[in-house]
């Protein structure tokens, strides 16, 4: 297991009082595989990356990385909701922000990045400023910023959900070319079911309130080597999309009547 | 350690021979809506049919806004010059009709004389010279303070905490009215002058720049720790430059808040200079030198702020 999550709880504590968003996460991952962990917003899934890559401290539980040895930083790439680039760093420099921070930048390096440029359709760009690109190029540079520091583990967060729906797909689909190309361990964060099939060896359904893992789904063998693309329209697909609407949905219902009772 | 190794060539899902580089990675990112895929220099392709009658002419309508616009700036300008004229006429009419005191007010036809004359004795220059240059100095140096102040808040929470409200004193107290104490640490020189011009703007920079450090972006600084950065790494790559509009305007102010501390500077301690051009006018009673230190000023503050409005256009060339 390159991730592990034992009985993992996080409270957060502000000066309005704690707010407990976790409770008992549960959950692994293997070398080169691709976990989704689906669920509402507000539910708790941004946390449990941060957790993941170390920007919070577990309130209870452990959490291990395969990497034991190594630098946990170097080890995982954290892909945020938005591109975050600097607008005042040109997209080269915006590509080369991640490896400046953990090391020297080399001649080396510089052709690397023109080289991924290429591969998610931008090459051209090096020079341009990120206000000049389109959402979906612009988190097309937020991925190979994440990716040039070759991380064995990528959390995904969210990562095209401000896009537009065509845009969408499309990124899923070079996404997952790319990922299965140079066997990254994932771990991705939706609210959109589909996405979450559309890409994934195995997903983990968030419900409740705090937020814990409400059900374990894995993608049919059979489906796993077919891009986002095409398992949209494979009969499987639809089966499985009832099965998550469904636990999501009890889930949304128990919390409403928790709320009726006060809770 | 780069395990991608992207140089080494790709394989093409659809067998191509990979040498279309702008293409998208298997051929999905043509229809992208974007304009990504095609890459930047995919311009019109040129089979628009340029006589069609129902297609505008997007060049002439741009030129033409253009012009108007330029028209525009144009009678602004003349109407500011003329109100300027106007003006320094009136001045002179008022002054010869004696509406006003000459003897107070002068006249523009007496101060020029009086630059002239200054100017062939080899002292006006000498004035300038002095003012501006302690100007200068003083709106730099308190730029630079302010923002070293700042930085140092930034990097420690809790000294921020503990001193602020020493920093909210000491920016509502009157700076100049330290000027005697200047005088007696740093003696009744240029130092002292430059001194004063420092205090009267470093604090409100301090503030308006820590100000700006602490707003930065949370997420900008999130996604630099997702990179691991330490906090020093954080200040230079993140918090340092998104502040960067703030600081240049805070130069910009700090212009005129070190000419208010250069003047009253030279109004104490200085043999030279326009200040001192001015208090010694006003001691012999000659107000047409009073007068042409104040035209001078005025002339001198908005150069400068000019320039270094110019300067902070120059450098802001990237949106935020
Ligand atoms: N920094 C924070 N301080 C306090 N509460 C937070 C913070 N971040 C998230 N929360 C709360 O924790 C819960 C889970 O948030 P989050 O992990 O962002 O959910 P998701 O990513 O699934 O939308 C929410 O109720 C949210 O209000
Ligand atoms: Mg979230």
């Amino acid at each position: 297991m390159i991730i592990r999550l034992r009985a993992v709880s996080h409270a957060y504590i502000t000066e309005k009082g704690a707010h407990q968003a976790l409770r008992d996460i549960e959950l692994t991952a293997r070398k080169g595989e691709f976990v989704t962990l689906v669920g509402t917003s507000g539910g708790g899934k941004s946390t449990i990356l941060s957790l993941i890559a170390g920007l919070l401290k577990p309130t209870r539980g452990t959490i291990e990385i395969g990497k034991a040895s190594g630098d946990r930083r170097a080890a995982i790439g954290y892909m945020l909701q938005h591109d975050y680039l600097l607008p005042w760093r040109t997209i080269l420099k915006n590509v080369l922000y991640g490896l400046e921070i953990q090391k020297k930048i080399c001649p080396e390096d510089i052709g690397r990045a023109h080289a991924l440029l290429d591969e998610v359709g931008l090459s051209g760009y090096a020079r341009r400023y990120p206000h000049e690109l389109s959402g979906g190029q612009r988190q097309r540079v937020s991925l190979v910023r994440t990716l040039i520091t070759d991380p064995d583990i990528l959390l995904l967060d969210e990562p095209f959900s401000a896009l537009d729906y065509t845009t969408r797909l499309k990124l899923e689909d070079l996404l997952f070319d790319l990922l299965h190309r140079y066997q990254k361990t994932v771990l991705l964060v939706t609210h959109d079911i589909s996405e979450a099939i559309a890409l994934s060896d195995r997903i983990y359904v968030l419900g409740g309130k705090p937020g814990r893992i409400v059900k374990e789904i894995h993608v049919p063998e059979s489906m796993r080597p077919i891009s986002p693309l095409s398992r949209r329209r494979m009969p499987a697909f639809q089966s499985i999309f009832q099965e998550i609407w469904e636990v999501m949905e009890r889930h949304a219902a128990t919390d409403t009547e928790h709320a009726a009772y006060g809770t | 350690m780069p395990q991608p190794t992207p140089n080494t060539p790709r394989m093409a899902p659809n067998g191509s021979n990979g040498s279309n580089t702008s293409r998208g990675f298997n051929g999905l990112l043509d229809a992208d809506g974007s304009y990504g895929a095609r890459g930047p220099q995919a311009t019109d392709d040129g089979t628009r049919p340029k006589s069609d009658k129902a297609e505008l002419d997007l060049n002439a309508l741009y030129n033409r806004h253009r012009q108007t616009e330029r028209r525009k700036a144009r009678h602004i300008r003349i109407v500011q010059l003329l109100l300027l004229v106007l003006f320094i006429v009136a001045w002179q009419i008022a002054a010869s009709r004696r509406w006003i005191d000459p003897l107070l007010f002068s006249t523009p036809e007496k101060v020029l004389a009086q630059g002239v004359k200054l100017y062939q004795e080899g002292t006006l220059i000498g004035h300038i010279f002095t003012t501006v240059w302690e100007t200068s100095v003083g709106f730099i140096s308190a730029t630079v303070l302010g923002v070293f102040l700042a930085a140092l808040l930034w990097f420690s929470p809790t000294l921020s905490r503990i001193i602020d409200p020493y920093i909210v004193v000491l920016n509502s107290m009157p700076k100049v009215a330290l000027g005697p104490l200047f005088i007696v640490v740093f003696g009744s020189g240029a130092l002292s002058i430059i001194m004063m011009a420092i205090s009267v703007a470093v604090i409100i920079t301090t503030l308006v720049v820590y100000g700006s450090f602490r707003e930065t972006d949370k997420n900008w600084i999130k996604m630099a720790r997702t990179f691991g950065a330490s906090r020093c790494q954080l200040f230079r790559t993140i918090v340092f430059p998104a502040s960067m509009p703030a600081i240049l305007s805070a130069l910009k102010v700090n212009v005129g808040l070190a000419w208010v501390g250069v003047i009253v500077g030279e109004f104490l301690v200085s043999k030279r200079g326009l200040g001192y051009l001015i208090i010694y006018g006003f001691q012999v009673f000659n107000f047409t030198l009073v007068m042409l230190g104040l035209v001078l000023i005025s002339i001198l503050a908005t150069l400068m702020y000019q320039i270094v409005a110019h300067i902070e256009k120059l450098s802001m060339r990237f949106k935020m």
